[in-house]
Order: C-alpha cells, then sequence, then structure tokens
C-alpha cells in the first residue's frame, strides 16, 4: 500500500486559519477605538481609559459563563437576576447573618451556583427548553432581590470587596486584571481539557456526543453551574466598584452578555465560537457605549444604536461566512 | 435490472470465507423492539463469528438498521438475548456497547462538524477521565486514519464538516477503530461513495478480518454484497428471511426472492411493466414524441452545490434524477420548487418562464413536491391526518376560514386512490406507520391537483408492501399524464420505475438515458464524479501522450451497447461520445468479437487492432488491484498510421496503470 503523510499544515497556517475570526474581531476593536479617539478628544485620556476597563469587567465576567451555555447550544437569561440576587446576599450575608467577609462571599458565589444548577438540572434532566427554564430563574431571581433586601440597596459589604472594586496595579484596575485571567483559564479549560472538548462537541452534534460516551448531561449542568456561579462573581466585582448593592444590579445584564458572544462570532445553535471572540465582542459593546457617551449622545438614543451595532456585525459575520 | 456479469467479475476479488465450523462470537437471538404500535424487529437473530463480513440485507423498513442500532447500544431492545464470546450480556447504552467491543459506522450522523478532524475520531476519549492531551490524541488518531485510508488527504486539523463525504466516511470508520472494537458494524457505508471509494473501503475491511475482527455490512446493494460478503442474514418486515446462509448457495435472483418475498424484484415496480416496456416499445419510442414539455431546466446553477443541469421533462413521464450524495439532486429540486433562489439558468414552466419561484406560486402553478425527509420537512406532527393533507392547498389558496369543509370530497376521493382506510382521517400523522405517512404526504400533494410531481426520496423508511402500493399511485399518475421528477439514492429504484434517468455528479449533468438501456453498475459508474476516476484519466492522459491523435476512452459493453465514461477524442468519427449510450453495430468497435454480451473474446482483446472502416481500434479489460474488471480500456487510429500501436505496449501500460 502507499504511504503517505496525512496533510499537516504549518503551525502559523493553522493558527492563522483558526484565529481569522478573532483576528477580523481585534480589527473592528481598533478600528472602533480609532474612530473613537479621532472623533473624541476626551477618548484617550487616561481618565477614560481606566473607566473603560472598569466597565468591561461585569459584562466581560457575565459574558463568559454566557459563552459556555450557549456554546452548548442553550441560553442563560437568568444571568442578571443571578447577578442581583447573588449581590444582594453579599451585602445580607455580611450585614445581617454575621458571617464574616469569607462566609459571604461564600455565600454569594453559593448562590450563585445553585441557582445555575437548577437551571442545569431542568434543561438536561427535566428536559425543559433552556430559554424557558432560565426565563423561569430570572423572574424568580429579580423577585427575590425585592423580597430578600425589601427593596432597598444595601451598603454594607467585606473591605475585601471594596478594595477589589478600586485597587490598580501599575495603573491598570486589579478588577480588570482579574477579568484578563478568568478569560486565559476559560481559553485553556475550552481548547485544552476533556471538558471544554465536549462542550463543543454538545453544542455540534449532541447525539454524536451522546453516542461517544461523553456525560452530555453532566457537562451542560456544569456549563449553567458555571454561568450562575460567574454571574455571582460579577456581581462580586460590581459591588465593589459601587460600592453599594441595588435591588436593579444587573438588569439587563444577560442580553449584554448574549449580545457580546454573538457579536463574537459565537451561533445560538452552539458548537461554533470562541472565548476570545467573546472577549472582543464584549469590547466592542463597551467601546460603542462609552463613545456615544462621550459624544454626549442622547441616552435613550444609546440602546437604538447599540441595537443598530448588534445587527450590522451578524450580518457582516455572515457575509464572511458565505464568502 | 439484475446484472449478469458482476457476479463473474467479483468472483476474483472474493474473500475467503470464515471457518464454518466456528464457532460464534457474537449471537443476538430473539431481538424485539416497536416503535409506537408497529414492530419494527419480532424475534429476530444475528450470529457473527470472528473473520467474516456477514451481510444483514433487506429492504427499506425491514429492520435492518434497528438491529444493527440495537447491538451497537444505539437503541434499546424491548427484548434480547445477546450474548459475546459465550457470556451474556446486556447492551443498553452506546458505552456498553463499546465498553464489549462493539463498533458501529453509521452513515455519517455521527460526526460533530465543527470538530476537527481528530477530535472527531477520538470522540470517545473526551468522555473517558484524565488530561487531555492534544499531541498525543492528534498523534493517535493519525494512526488510525493512516489505517484505514492510506491514500491520506485528509487534514486531521480540519473541521469535520468541510471535508467531503467519502472523507467523513473514512473518519467515520477511523473513528469506529479508535474504540478497537472486535466488532464492527458499517451501516450502509457505501450510499456517499464512489465506486472507487467502495472499494477502498472495501480494502480497509478486508484487512479488517485479517486482524480476525467480525464485520457487519449493512447495505441493499446486491453487487457489493455478492462482491465481499459471507454468510448472508436477510430481515424481510421484521423477520428472518434467512440466518448466516453461505454465499455461495445464492445467487442474485435467490437474494432478491429472499429479500422481497416475492418471484422477481421487477414486479415490485409495475407487474413487470418495465420489461415489458422494452419489448413493446420500438427503438425510438415513439411515444416520447407526440407528449408535450411539461418542465425545461437550462444550466441550473445554485453554487456550491449545483453548477449545470439541464433536462426536459415530458408530459406524463417520470424522469429519475439519479446520482451519489452530494451530486446536487436534492438542491436541484429545490430550486425548482422554488425553496432556495436559484443563482442562474433559466425554467421553463409549461412554456412559460418560470422566473420567481416560490412554494407558494409553484402550488398555484401546480407543481408540487414530497421533500426529502419527512419528519422535519413533511408531516406537521400535531395535526391530525386530514388536515396534514389539507395543509398545501390552504396554503396555496386563501381565503377567509379553512375551507376544510368544502374540500372534504375532494380528500375522500384522495384517500381512496391512495388506498388509505377513511378511519385514518381524523388519527394524528405520528400514529401512522412510515409508509402510510409518505402517502399522506403524497395526498397533500394531490390535493392541489398537480400537473408536474417532484419526489424526493419518496421510498425512505417506507416498507416493501407500501413500496409496490406508491409504485402502483405513482404508475397511475403516470398514465394520467402527470409529470414526475423521481430523486432516489436507490439506484435499482430508479431503473425500475422511471422511463428517463438524468445522472447529475457534482453539481453538472453527466449523462442522460432511457432506463430501460442501463443496469444498477453501470449508472452507478456514471454517476461517480470525476475526480474520483482519476487514476484512469490519468491513464487516458497518458495513452493519448504516447500515441498522439489517437482517441483513447473507458467503456463497458453489455446489451449489445457501448456504454462510454470518459473519452479524449483525438480522431473523430468513433460513432459514440463521452457519457454516452450506443448500439456497437454502429460504432467503431462494432468489428470486436465478444464472448458474451459483456465480455469481449480474449483473442479479440489481447490480439491484434480491429479495423472497421477507416479506423483500428484496440481494447484492453482494466482492473483494479483486486482483480475486479472495471470495463474496457480502448484505442482508436485512423488505419495506416506508421506508428499503429504494439497490442503487447499497450496491454502493458493498461495493466501498470492498475485499479
Amino acid at each position: 500500500m502507499p504511504k503517505s503523510e496525512p496533510i499537516r499544515p504549518s503551525l502559523f497556517r493553522r493558527a492563522w486559519n483558526g484565529a481569522q475570526l478573532e483576528l477580523r474581531m481585534l480589527g473592528i476593536v481598533v478600528l472602533l477605538a480609532g474612530a473613537l479617539s479621532l472623533a473624541s478628544p476626551h477618548f484617550r485620556t487616561s481618565v477614560n481609559l481606566y473607566n473603560l476597563m472598569d466597565q468591561t469587567v461585569t459584562i466581560g465576567i457575565a459574558s463568559i459563563g454566557a459563552s459556555l451555555v450557549i456554546l452548548t447550544a442553550g441560553i442563560d437569561l437568568s444571568v442578571g437576576s443571578v447577578l442581583g440576587i447573588s449581590a444582594v446576599l453579599l451585602g445580607i450575608s455580611f450585614g445581617g447573618w454575621g458571617v464574616g467577609a469569607a462566609g459571604s462571599i461564600a455565600v454569594c458565589l453559593g448562590a450563585g451556583a445553585a441557582a445555575g444548577g437548577i437551571s442545569g438540572l431542568l434543561v438536561a434532566k427535566a428536559g425543559l427548553a433552556p430559554f424557558v427554564a432560565t426565563l423561569g430563574m430570572m423572574t424568580i431571581g429579580r423577585s427575590q432581590c425585592y423580597v430578600m433586601s425589601n427593596a432597598k440597596s444595601i451598603s454594607t459589604l467585606p473591605r475585601f470587596v471594596e478594595d477589589l472594586g478600586n485597587a490598580e496595579f501599575m495603573g491598570v484596575p486589579v478588577n480588570f486584571l482579574c477579568l484578563i485571567a478568568f478569560y486565559l483559564v476559560t481559553w485553556i479549560f475550552l481548547n485544552l481539557s476533556k471538558t471544554g472538548r465536549a462542550i463543543y462537541a454538545i453544542g455540534s452534534n449532541e447525539e454524536a456526543a451522546r453516542l461517544a460516551g461523553i456525560a452530555v448531561d453532566r457537562v451542560k449542568i456544569l456549563c449553567y453551574v458555571l454561568s450562575g456561579a460567574g454571574a455571582a462573581v460579577a456581581g462580586i466585582f460590581l459591588a465593589g466598584r459601587i460600592l453599594s448593592v441595588d435591588v436593579v444590579a444587573g438588569t439587563g445584564m444577560e442580553m449584554d452578555a448574549i449580545a457580546s458572544v454573538v457579536i463574537g462570532g459565537g451561533s445560538l445553535t452552539g458548537g461554533r465560537g470562541s472565548i476570545i471572540g467573546t472577549f472582543m465582542g464584549v469590547l466592542v459593546l463597551v467601546l460603542i457605549r462609552n463613545g456615544l457617551n462621550l459624544m454626549k449622545v442622547n441616552a435613550y438614543w444609546q440602546g437604538t444604536a447599540v441595537g443598530l451595532v448588534i445587527i450590522a456585525a451578524l450580518l457582516v459575520e455572515r457575509l464572511f461566512r458565505k464568502g | 435490472m439484475i446484472s449478469t456479469d458482476s457476479p463473474a467479475g467479483a468472483g476474483a476479488g472474493r474473500t475467503p470465507a470464515a471457518d464454518p465450523e466456528r464457532p460464534s462470537y457474537l449471537e443476538a437471538d430473539d431481538v424485539h423492539k416497536s416503535f409506537g404500535g408497529s414492530k419494527a424487529l419480532d424475534g429476530v437473530r444475528l450470529h457473527l463469528r470472528k473473520g467474516e463480513i456477514h451481510a444483514l440485507v433487506g429492504a427499506n423498513g425491514a429492520g435492518k438498521s434497528t438491529l444493527a442500532r440495537i447491538i451497537a447500544g444505539h437503541l434499546p431492545a424491548d427484548r434480547a438475548e445477546i450474548s459475546i464470546g459465550g457470556r451474556r450480556v446486556r447492551i443498553q447504552s452506546p458505552r456498553d456497547a463499546l465498553g464489549l467491543g462493539v463498533a458501529m459506522v453509521t452513515q455519517q450522523l455521527s460526526l460533530a462538524p465543527h470538530l476537527s478532524v481528530a477530535e472527531n475520531i477520538m470522540l470517545a476519549e473526551l468522555a473517558k477521565p484524565g488530561r487531555l492531551r492534544r499531541r498525543r490524541l492528534f498523534e493517535m488518531a493519525g494512526e488510525f486514519l493512516e489505517a484505514v485510508n492510506p491514500a491520506g488527504g485528509i487534514d486531521l486539523s480540519a473541521e469535520a464538516g468541510k471535508l467531503s463525504s467519502a472523507h467523513r466516511q473514512m473518519v467515520e470508520i477511523a473513528k469506529a477503530m479508535s474504540q478497537n472494537p472486535q466488532v464492527i458494524i458499517f451501516d450502509e457505508p457505501t450510499t456517499s461513495l464512489t465506486p472507487f471509494e467502495t472499494e477502498r473501503l472495501f480494502e480497509a475491511m478486508e484487512s479488517l478480518i485479517r486482524q480476525d475482527k467480525a464485520l457487519v455490512f449493512v447495505s441493499h446493494r446486491l453487487e457489493e454484497i455478492f462482491t465481499i460478503c459471507d454468510p448472508v442474514t436477510v430481515l424481510r418486515d421484521g423477520h428472518n428471511a434467512c440466518s448466516s446462509v453461505g454465499i455461495g448457495s445464492l445467487d442474485q435472483s435467490g437474494l432478491i426472492r429472499l429479500i422481497s418475498g416475492r418471484e422477481l424484484g421487477g414486479d415490485l415496480y409495475g407487474a413487470g411493466e418495465a420489461a415489458g416496456r422494452i419489448a413493446a416499445d420500438p427503438p425510438g419510442r415513439p411515444r416520447d414524441g407526440d407528449r408535450g414539455t411539461a418542465l425545461e431546466v437550462k444550466h441550473l446553477s445554485l453554487p456550491p452545490k449545483v453548477k449545470d443541469v439541464s433536462f426536459t421533462l415530458r408530459k406524463g413521464e417520470i424522469l429519475g434524477l439519479a446520482g451519489l450524495v452530494g451530486a446536487g439532486r436534492s438542491e436541484t429540486a429545490r430550486a425548482i420548487f422554488g425553496l432556495d433562489r436559484r443563482a442562474g439558468g433559466e425554467i421553463i414552466l409549461g412554456g412559460k418562464p418560470y422566473t420567481h419561484n416560490t412554494p407558494r406560486e409553484s402550488y398555484r402553478l401546480r407543481l408540487a413536491m414530497i421533500p426529502e425527509d419527512r419528519k422535519t420537512q413533511g408531516a406537521i406532527p400535531d395535526f391530525t391526518v386530514r388536515e396534514n393533507v389539507m395543509l398545501g392547498r390552504s396554503a396555496a389558496f386563501p381565503g377567509f376560514g379553512t375551507g376544510y369543509a368544502g374540500l372534504l370530497p375532494m380528500v375522500m376521493d384522495i384517500i381512496g386512490e391512495l388506498r388509505l382506510d377513511p378511519r385514518n382521517l381524523r388519527k394524528f400523522i405520528l400514529d401512522l406507520s412510515g409508509g402510510m405517512q409518505q402517502k399522506v404526504m403524497l395526498g397533500r400533494a394531490l390535493l392541489v391537483n398537480p400537473e408536474i410531481l417532484i419526489l424526493d426520496e419518496p421510498t425512505q423508511g417506507v416498507d416493501i408492501g407500501t413500496r409496490s402500493d406508491i409504485y402502483a399511485i405513482l404508475r397511475r399518475l403516470a398514465a394520467r399524464g402527470i409529470s414526475m421528477l423521481f430523486i432516489s439514492s436507490d439506484f435499482k429504484e430508479v431503473l425500475g420505475i422511471c422511463d428517463r434517468v438524468v445522472v447529475l455528479a457534482e453539481g453538472r449533468k453527466v449523462a442522460e438515458f432511457e432506463a430501460a438501456i442501463l443496469d444498477e453498475e453501470k449508472l452507478t459508474m456514471f454517476a461517480a464524479p470525476r475526480t474520483s476516476a482519476r487514476s484512469t484519466y490519468r491513464l487516458l492522459q497518458a495513452l493519448g501522450e504516447r500515441w498522439p491523435g489517437a482517441s483513447i476512452y473507458w467503456v463497458y459493453f453489455g446489451r449489445g451497447k457501448v456504454y462510454c465514461f470518459d473519452l479524449l477524442d483525438g480522431c473523430g468519427g468513433l460513432g459514440f461520445g463521452a457519457g454516452a449510450v450506443v448500439d456497437r453495430g454502429s460504432t467503431c468497435l462494432a468489428a470486436l468479437e465478444m464472448e458474451n454480451d459483456s465480455t469481449v473474446a480474449e483473442g479479440s482483446a489481447g490480439g491484434s487492432p480491429r479495423a472497421h472502416g477507416s479506423l483500428v481500434s484496440l481494447v484492453r479489460p482494466r482492473r483494479n488491484a483486486r482483480g475486479r474488471r472495471l470495463g474496457y480500456i480502448g484505442l482508436t487510429l485512423p488505419a495506416g498510421r506508421p506508428d499503429s500501436p504494439c497490442p503487447e505496449e499497450f496491454a502493458g501500460m493498461v495493466e501498470r496503470w492498475g485499479g
């Protein structure tokens, strides 16, 4: 039999081919930043750049969980509410229950993970549509924010949380560095671990994954748990940044997270998307909001602008994929 | 429809049978399985020995895939006694089956399109505990792939969804091998392969039985079964028609009898009409002449699947659209019906250009289609049969209210025509068997009173009884003047039911014939994409360079005709062209001495050139590495040239280029 090596392009070629989407997104981010720095003299000021990084953190963390869930062809609408209820519990458990700083953070993370776990069980084991299961969780979560906090904002927070929100390292906010670290860890998880690849396999062809012996239900539940826990982490950083927890904290965050994933090339039918793409999506979203603020665009109009950008990004991506 | 020459051709490459004295390795007995109310399997058995390729055969809906999936754990059985290596086992999930060394190569549904080839091959690895070692995973995937696909050409890091269907099939096999199975079930692996790729698959399968694996080959292509399998188990309507019968004790008609439970396979397609047609119609078939044109398609294109398709559908004609999976058949149908917008070309319907194709408009113009996948494109699961039938009509002819009451008499007529029990009208469509559901789909199309009917795989998942009903209905419709475009991957069916066949390969029309002059094997050859016949093409080129000005061609013989698959025309005047079928008597090959209808006499094939008129011709059988004859390579030159070919040199070149 004639022997021949299977074709294996060079490492550079493979990396280049594999990163097309991310490179395109990076291009958009750079273009956007360039345009903004031309349009507004305030854009390049260090105060504004600091602000930008600060604003990226909450939505950035929430988008990680959203990415995982969307990769399995699911969706998590409860991110915003879970962020809210976790943050409320952080304040209440620290101020009211006296569980201490570490204890309150554990309560907060636990609440987020539990909420995600319930959504995951409903999706994977009870067979509910992800949209419905997490819609229920979203409504319950927001209602509990009001119930538990009596609709009052809470400003008794652990010192650690407050420091986290305001510390900086070499002029860069520490929470932004944490965000970068989270994204790195997630990238490694998704690309270099068996579970990470199983997430892609499930979203790409769930039946095939099941037939190959992958524990589909368990992996799916894990994704929802991580999404809930991620929302709680986002809640901690948000509380630290604004030094209080409001009952409406995180409202609409789920839509920002989903938008980031989608702008970053993720497919709502699963299996397609990358965590770096999501990060670029977050940057696009934050840059647009920031730019509109700097250019003093009426706040009521900002939603329209953001919506148009989301639609435009998807249309452009569709063209690229066809061509 | 029975090809006479293939068992003879296959004999040379026949795989040695496993030792019949050997005890069975896997025994599945008394397997029962029901779907809803209908029994798919009713106490069937399958016994496998190591070192054999066991054919599991049956018509569509006979239960062969169900049995295969139960053994591989993809479906739970209602009841089954399965033992492996003498030990009773329970197989409840694919995981159980893989643990027991049973793997299945499915019909390409089991790849994750967004993952790399390597990850797909090693997918089961992702389910095991431990760290992911990417480099190791790629190395192992490469080894498994190399073993089944020594020809290479598949990039391990490519996305699986972007591979050609043949390559995907190879990845599927490598994936099954990654679990080191003892039993490997191939579920209709050849439906998307060209004859050349099929040969490569067979080589891979033979190397597996040399490693003492037990293989199951599920197929409905008899030629393939006679080529590579021994023994045979036949299922018919959920029962064993036979179990582990040696292939040597069967011939084609015997096997057809076992599969269909009837005397002759031809009967299935319309009570001997296929055979009668040939005898009754003189050459030229004048009855075609006075038929008008129902539909004309000119240079239709819809990249990437459809590139250049032209044909004419006459009134009252059943025209087959044949091709391998991925040849662009369904896409052509979808573009005509208006499901997808075509990129180029013209469609002329009833004499007028049809420009803005939409399904709605098509219904108004009385062009109806029965889509490929009944489950996802046809039946509305939560509707009753009645409402499912009425759907097409009410969508295309809107008005206030549903108009159901007024339609009812017409529906009753159609139900009668389809021989459906009127009591079924109030049932939900999913409560009916696959065959009955397909009749309901046919009813929906008939309710718009169509002049043209496009049928995409209309007998998929339909039991054999209902199939022959459907064929009879189609024949009656054709007799009433309804034209049909009939798409199927079952070439036997295409040849049995259709008047003419248009063959597509890689999105282009490559040939067009009267169905009566072709058999399944030759149709398969015509349907093979040119890219897959590259070695033959290179041989023709090499011969062309050696003898400039000569015509070099690749042909088959049979039924007194020449079937030309490929041609480099250097001198002209051959009397045939590429993709053509013509009477041998009218070509330059008329003087060949034939041993029988399909075989050139040894003396003539290897001997001196035969002269015919002003041309001299020389032909030589082309065989692949397994000794199977793949037609003839021929060379024709004007007589009296100084460099007239030396038969030995020509023969040597043809031999050297092997299969």
